[in-house]
């Protein structure tokens, strides 16, 4: 009978987190300016979207620095996650988390400060795309430790004690041990790129826009159901990343946190 | 550690420890630094040196704690990210709970359901509540009509502090969620059995024996809505009125309106020493939860 | 020339020595055994001799080459883990092929020679599963094939039956010997299991503390241990505080306060008046009512517990000055697990050259 209390607070605790997310993708169909009243179904603000030149371009911004970030990010968070792993250097565990544990303006903050005053560079794609690359390393590494934690260790002395030199034994063992996580990873850093906004925010200085960046202006701007178009579709794509990633490597779930 | 090892480690961890070493540790010194310049005369930074001199101050610290309306704005983002933490406890335990001692094939699904929200940028699920919020939703109008029933003037839901923080939980309620629940799930269910044997209660039970088994989960909960709480800038912008202004609001205005950018590193700084503090506190609490488990 | 010398090898862990002045050799084709309690540093040692670790000080030889600046994956040296440490996402045949790779040998060979080994551990019918497919045993057998197949100069087994259930442990016991014997290559093994090591052993260093206590043929240590803890720690032993009446060339009188007087092997620098211990296995102990006179030792005490396991039972004795020795007695007669009651009045007896003096 407890259960049954359990029961109806978490169904309510669903229906909390799901009913907002519902209501602006059944808008985002709503043949009416406001977000109101639902007045009938069409598919005009996603027409609106398609023609939207600013829009597209930011989309397109948005997939290049996400494939761009996520890509290096994930090279250079497997060598941290496997350094950490076998070597256990605390110091780069700590520069390694502190991105992800941070509140985001303050690396948003710094990275502005750095570019401008120290690199003296014009804030564009690159900055961002650096960005991006910072905060994701540290969500790679972890994901890759966590993978190497639950594995037997003694197949990598295996590995060498039968004649592998260090490279064959990550290339032939290691690699394809981890890949499930690296894929993972992967997966999660171009989410969290494409998803980003205040970094961005920061980073991005006039002539770029990214999706984020472009919804944050119309919701402050001009709010119309097309922002409810975009948001839908934008959910789309992460959402089909997300459930990806935790096919191929579960812990990424519990490495989220 | 042989040699060969030791290049090893600085073959494998030198590149992401040098990247995070240039865009992560030095722009963070950087703003120290800068938290002790002058304003340039069109916003920015003064030069560091200026006829040979370093040209340092600490007005802006000084300016800081001049003024209380400042301190203020600290006291008030603490606040909402303490009513945030506690609210999203609330919400997430029973579900946690609820996953974790439930069917062995749905647990995985039932997450899934739950990070899938965070799968939207957090800008639409703000986006979403002002919908919700907004005047003309059903939401409201069926608030305000039973209010008026009541006898009460209509009240406007959006651009509030109660809109903000209902935006802040919802935001954060999946990183309170993660953590908790993966804490549950190890739970000895035997251990309750026992506890029952001997005599508990439900609510013995869930106070004696889940509640302090399940603090650490608790902590990493409450420090990963907490400290993001405390930074955030666009939740308030979008869902709050004039009045709510948290430190986030602030550091933004210095650093992309006003264009003052020591006071906004100065802001940084601090913000920075109170997520420190804050973290400390977390981990300090967790190792004495330990203790007593 | 020995094949491995290990000389004067010290490892410590700070102020904790794991290994301390160990010195011994290993011959060609030796089934060898380091022996002894967890934290001993038997493992430390193999794991220098693999590579994984560097001795502090001390020289490691092999065929009179010093090992110290050979990585572990250029010695032709090759480990068994007790986890097995077989890759998962290879299969069994590729498993056993990996050291080929490593060495370079071409595909046709490769193939040859696998199939080879397959046969040698009887486990053809399985090349093409994964190791989580097969049993504990097979994965046992081909982290053998695995190791034996470039031939090493040297295998080494860490605690490598440790995770088999006690019947499938004596049938790769069986095994383990035969394949050593057919392949020719000297095994170093690692166990804290007495039993094992006696089993299956031409020598066995029995190890404490990072140090060896005694280094000998199984029998060799059984019948002679050196002092206290190797007599306890093999097999079981009755130990009691004696005291050398006489010492001669051919014979011991040692006397046992409360009981009294007996004869016990001749041990070279014992002296009259020396303090120590008397050591004696319990199937040397002779338990009946009465006694034939020739045995001229001994002595009358009550059965306080007895354990029966089948084949044998073992009697716990008080004698008069209140010690418990164990006897051990065959039941030949099937169906009666023992010859003697709780509280009956019984007399132990041993030959006099039975037992051993012990001084430390």
């Amino acid at each position: 009978m407890r259960k049954r209390w359990l029961w109806t607070a978490s169904a309510l605790v669903y229906a909390f987190l799901y009913l907002p997310l519902v209501i602006v993708v059944a808008y985002s169909f709503n043949d009416s300016r406001l977000n109101a009243e639902w007045v009938g179904f069409t598919l005009h603000w996603y027409r609106v979207l398609l023609d939207d030149e600013q829009m597209l371009r930011a989309a397109v911004n948005s997939l290049l620095i996400a494939c761009t970030a996520s890509g290096v990010a994930t090279v250079l968070g497997t060598m941290a996650g496997i350094a950490l792993h076998r070597y256990k250097m605390k110091f780069l565990l700590f520069l390694v988390l502190t991105p992800v544990a941070m509140p985001e303006i303050l690396l948003g903050v710094s990275l502005l400060l750095f570019f401008i005053q120290v690199l003296n560079l014009t804030l564009g794609l690159f900055s961002v795309m650096i960005a991006h690359i910072t905060f994701c390393i540290g969500f790679v590494a972890i994901v890759v430790r966590v993978r190497l934690a639950g594995m037997d260790e003694s197949i990598f002395e295996a590995a060498r004690d039968l004649g592998a030199t260090p490279w064959q034994t990550f290339r032939l063992v290691t690699l394809p041990l981890i890949m499930p996580g690296v894929i993972a990873g992967a997966l999660m850093a171009f989410t969290l790129s494409i998803d980003d906004f205040v970094i961005t925010f920061f980073t991005a200085g006039v002539g770029v826009a990214t999706l984020p960046l472009q919804i944050y202006s119309m919701i402050k701007i001009a709010v119309t159901p097309e922002v409810n178009a975009v948001s839908t579709l934008l959910m789309l794509v992460t959402l089909g990343l997300i459930v990806a990633a935790s096919r191929i490597a579960p812990e990424v779930l519990k490495g989220k946190a | 550690m042989s040699k060969r090892d030791r290049l090893l480690k600085w073959l494998t961890g030198g590149p992401p420890f040098l990247f995070l070493l240039v865009f992560f540790v030095a722009p963070s010194l950087i703003v120290i630094v800068a938290s002790f310049r002058f304003p340039g005369e069109y916003g920015g930074l003064a030069p560091l040196i200026v006829d040979g001199k370093a040209n340092l101050t600490l007005e802006t610290y000084r300016f800081f704690f001049s003024d209380f309306i400042y301190a203020r704005v600290f006291i008030k983002s603490f606040g909402m990210a303490l009513a945030t933490t506690l609210i999203c406890l609330g919400l997430a335990y029973p579900v946690a709970l609820l996953i974790a001692r439930g069917n062995k094939k749905f647990r995985d699904l039932l997450v899934l359901l739950v990070v899938l929200p965070f799968a939207s940028n957090f800008l639409i699920r703000t986006y979403a509540w002002m919908i919700i919020l907004g005047p003309q939703s059903a939401f409201s109008r069926a608030i305000n009509g039973v209010l008026g029933w009541c006898g009460f003037a209509p009240v406007t839901l959006l651009f509030s502090s109660f809109a903000v923080l209902v935006g802040m939980v919802y935001v954060h309620l999946p990183f309170m969620l993660l953590p908790l629940y993966a804490n549950l799930e190890k739970h000895d269910p035997a251990l309750l059995d026992a506890a029952q044997d001997l005599g508990a209660s439900a609510w013995q039970r869930f106070w004696r024996v889940t509640w302090p088994l399940s603090l650490p989960g608790v902590y990493s909960g409450a420090a990963l809505v907490f400290i993001p709480v405390l930074g955030m800038f666009a939740i308030p912008e979008i869902l709050g009125g004039t009045g709510d202004i948290l430190i986030g609001n602030l550091i933004k205005d210095q650093f992309l309106g006003t264009r003052d950018w020591p006071f906004g590193s100065t802001l940084s700084i601090l913000l920075t020493l109170v997520v420190l503090a804050c973290a400390g506190l977390a981990a300090w609490f967790s190792r004495q939860g330990v203790r007593h488990a | 020339m020995a094949l491995l010398e290990i000389r004067n090898v010290i490892r410590r862990y700070g102020a904790l020595a794991a290994v301390e002045d160990v010195s011994f050799s290993v011959e060609a084709g030796e089934f060898f055994t380091l022996l002894g309690p967890s934290g001993c540093g038997k493992t430390t040692l193999l794991r220098m001799i693999a590579g994984f670790e560097s001795p502090d000080a001390g020289q490691i030889l092999l065929d009179g080459i010093d090992l110290a600046d050979i990585p572990a994956e250029k010695r032709p040296v090759h480990t068994v883990f007790q986890s097995y440490a077989l890759f998962p996402h290879m299969t069994v045949a590729e498993n056993i092929a990996f050291p080929l790779k490593m060495a370079g040998t071409d595909a046709q060979t490769i193939k040859i020679r696998v199939k080879q080994s397959l046969a040698e551990v009887r486990l053809e019918d399985k090349a093409d599963h994964y190791p989580h497919e097969i049993s504990g045993g097979q994965k046992q057998r081909v982290a053998l094939a695995r190791g034996l197949i470039n031939r090493p100069r040297l295998l080494l087994l860490d605690e490598a039956l440790g995770a088999l259930d006690a019947k499938l442990r004596e049938k790769m016991q069986i095994e383990l010997i035969n394949l050593q014997k057919n392949v020719g290559i000297s095994f170093i093994f690692v166990t804290h299991a007495q039993d094992e090591a006696l089993a299956l052993s031409h020598r066995i260093a029995v190890m404490r503390e990072g140090r060896i206590e005694q280094l000998d043929e199984p029998s060799k240590l059984y019948g002679f241990p050196r002092n206290r803890f190797v007599a306890d720690f093999i097999g079981n032993i009755n130990l009691f505080e004696v005291e050398v009446k006489e010492a001669a060339a051919s014979y011991l009188r040692l006397a046992a306060a409360g009981i009294g007087e007996f004869t016990a092997p001749p041990r070279s620098g014992a002296k009259a008046g020396e303090q120590g211990w008397f050591a004696i296995r319990p199937e040397q102990v002779r338990i009946a009512r009465h006694h034939d006179i020739e045995l001229k030792n001994r002595f009358s005490g009550k059965v306080r517990d007895f354990l029966y396991i089948g084949d044998v039972t073992t009697y716990k004795v008080e004698l008069e000055n209140g010690t418990l020795i164990e006897a051990l007695m065959a039941n030949f007669e099937p169906g009666r697990t023992m010859f003697f009651q709780v509280g009956d009045a019984v007399t132990l007896a041993w030959r006099h050259d039975a037992g051993r003096f012990l001084n430390e």
